[in-house]
């Protein structure tokens, strides 16, 4: 087939777009942080874009979509990115140059390691970052990416649908959040102190910028420009603002205020629950999503930081860890066959095998990405030590670690 | 030049892996806590 260059150019800006997500995730985490650590925590974001483009250059991009292996790895078929060039790689993107279908992926990856450090925020070793990053897009993100993705993935062939990333990016990088939660253990002073966000402002633009991002994340998704993409960006819009919306009046009820947070955080979380459904829901089911998400995330802060105590410091499992699942279990529900010919039908359009499906994808790829992060946190922690001293945290990792200050007020 | 990509890349991960951990600077630590010394911060 032909290169198309309509399909192209918007799946090179949409690869931007996402890229673009990466660093207002730095935004939207920084300001939840205290002013000590907003340095140390835009650049996990930053650094991230660095490290993994690198590694998804020399061997991150063959594990995840080179020829299949056994269902669950690619080979070493492009390793480097030999072979990938301007000739498209018909499997996935026939209308696109093969480099544009690789770098578009390569923004995937990228985000989806620095969407953990919202977990370990204020406390971790910046050392043990760099490694637990490297090691985790190599042995949690590649295999699950080619298991769910990939030609021959075993969870494709056995009928998971996940559009942009529901299971490969936020199932994988929620579960591995709290895991990384509970073996970092929680920050000094946690329960005791006050440790509100020190600058909201960079929240809301964070918030903002990843809602702008994410109709690359999703709409770029269908790999061209075409109706598929269209449906995927109003339902991507449609759930954000419902997400927006509910987790804001949830709030309100329960806590007397229109969070200006929760506005912000339910955006977000309504963006986690459409992806993996963005291109086989309409916008009627993206509202009943998009609801879902904000209700369900927000309970899911209360419960993990009140009841059970974990202190996973920016919600990561609650937002990216529950609206995963949430989202690809709706998919399962909502999916309409008739929206996406690559698609089924779920549950309330005569599908039930469909959220059988979905619900064992989410259990696997759950169960697997807490194990493998669990061995690889343990491995760090006994070789370099995850944590910073005691004393390093209760001044802030901005001053220590990077020898900066954020404000010269 | 794969192979040469793949060993400069290996330089920098064993130029983290030997690069020191960081001296806390006194004149840092006066901005970020200004009425804490070196030493009296653990809890």
């Amino acid at each position: 087939m032909e290169i198309n260059s309509k399909d192209t150019a918007w799946v090179l800006a949409s690869a931007a777009l996402v890229m673009l997500m990466t660093q207002a995730l730095g935004f939207f985490y920084g300001g939840l942080v205290r002013r000590k650590n907003v340095l140390a925590t835009i650049m996990h974001s930053f650094f991230i874009l660095a490290l993994i483009s690198v590694q998804w250059a020399l061997w991150g991009y063959t594990l995840a979509f080179g020829t299949d292996k056994g269902g669950i790895i690619g080979g070493f078929d492009f390793i480097g990115l030999r072979g990938v060039g301007a000739e498209p790689f018909a499997d996935y993107a026939p209308t696109i140059p093969h480099s544009a279908f690789m770098i578009f992926q390569c923004m995937f990856a990228v985000i989806t390691p620095a969407l953990i450090t919202g977990a370990f925020a204020e406390r971790k070793r910046f050392k043990a970052f760099v490694v637990f990053s490297l090691a985790w897009a190599t042995l949690v993100y590649a295999p699950v990416a080619h298991s769910v993705w990939a030609v021959g993935g075993w969870l494709r062939e056995y009928g998971a649908l996940d559009f942009a990333g529901g299971t490969v990016v936020h199932i994988t990088s929620g579960v591995s959040a709290l895991v990384a939660a509970m073996v970092l253990g929680k920050r000094v002073g946690f329960g005791r102190d006050l440790m509100e966000p020190h600058n909201l402002t960079y929240t809301v633009l964070g918030a903002g910028l990843l809602w702008f991002g994410w109709f690359g994340f999703n709409a770029g998704s269908a790999l061209g420009a075409n109706g598929l993409a269209a449906n995927a960006f109003v339902v991507t819009n449609v759930a954000a603002a419902m997400g927006a919306l509910t987790w804001m009046t949830v709030s309100w009820i329960r806590h007397g205020q229109p969070s200006v947070l929760g506005a912000a955080v339910g955006a977000v979380a309504g963006l986690v629950g459409i992806t993996p459904a963005a291109g086989f829901v309409s916008p009627s089911s993206a509202i009943a999503i998009g609801f879902g998400a904000g209700v369900f995330c927000f309970f899911a802060v209360d419960l993990l930081k009140q009841k059970v105590g974990v202190d996973d410091a920016l919600d990561v499992f609650a937002v990216h860890g529950v609206g995963g699942i949430w989202g690809s279990i709706a998919t399962g529900l909502f999916a309409e066959q008739s929206l996406n010919s690559a698609g089924k039908d779920g549950l309330f359009f005569g599908g039930p095998d469909l959220l059988v499906k979905q619900v064992v994808t989410v259990a696997v790829v759950a169960v697997f990405a807490a194990v493998a992060s669990w061995i690889i946190l343990k491995v760090i922690d006994a070789v370099i030590g995850l944590r910073v001293p005691e004393q390093e945290e209760v001044l802030g990792l901005d001053s220590t670690t990077h020898g900066e200050l954020a404000y010269q007020l | 030049m794969i192979a040469m990509s793949f060993i400069l890349f290996a330089l920098l991960i064993v130029g983290w892996f030997i690069a020191p951990s960081s001296d806390i600077k006194e004149d840092v630590v006066k901005a970020t806590a200004p009425t804490m010394k070196l030493g009296e911060a653990g809890v």
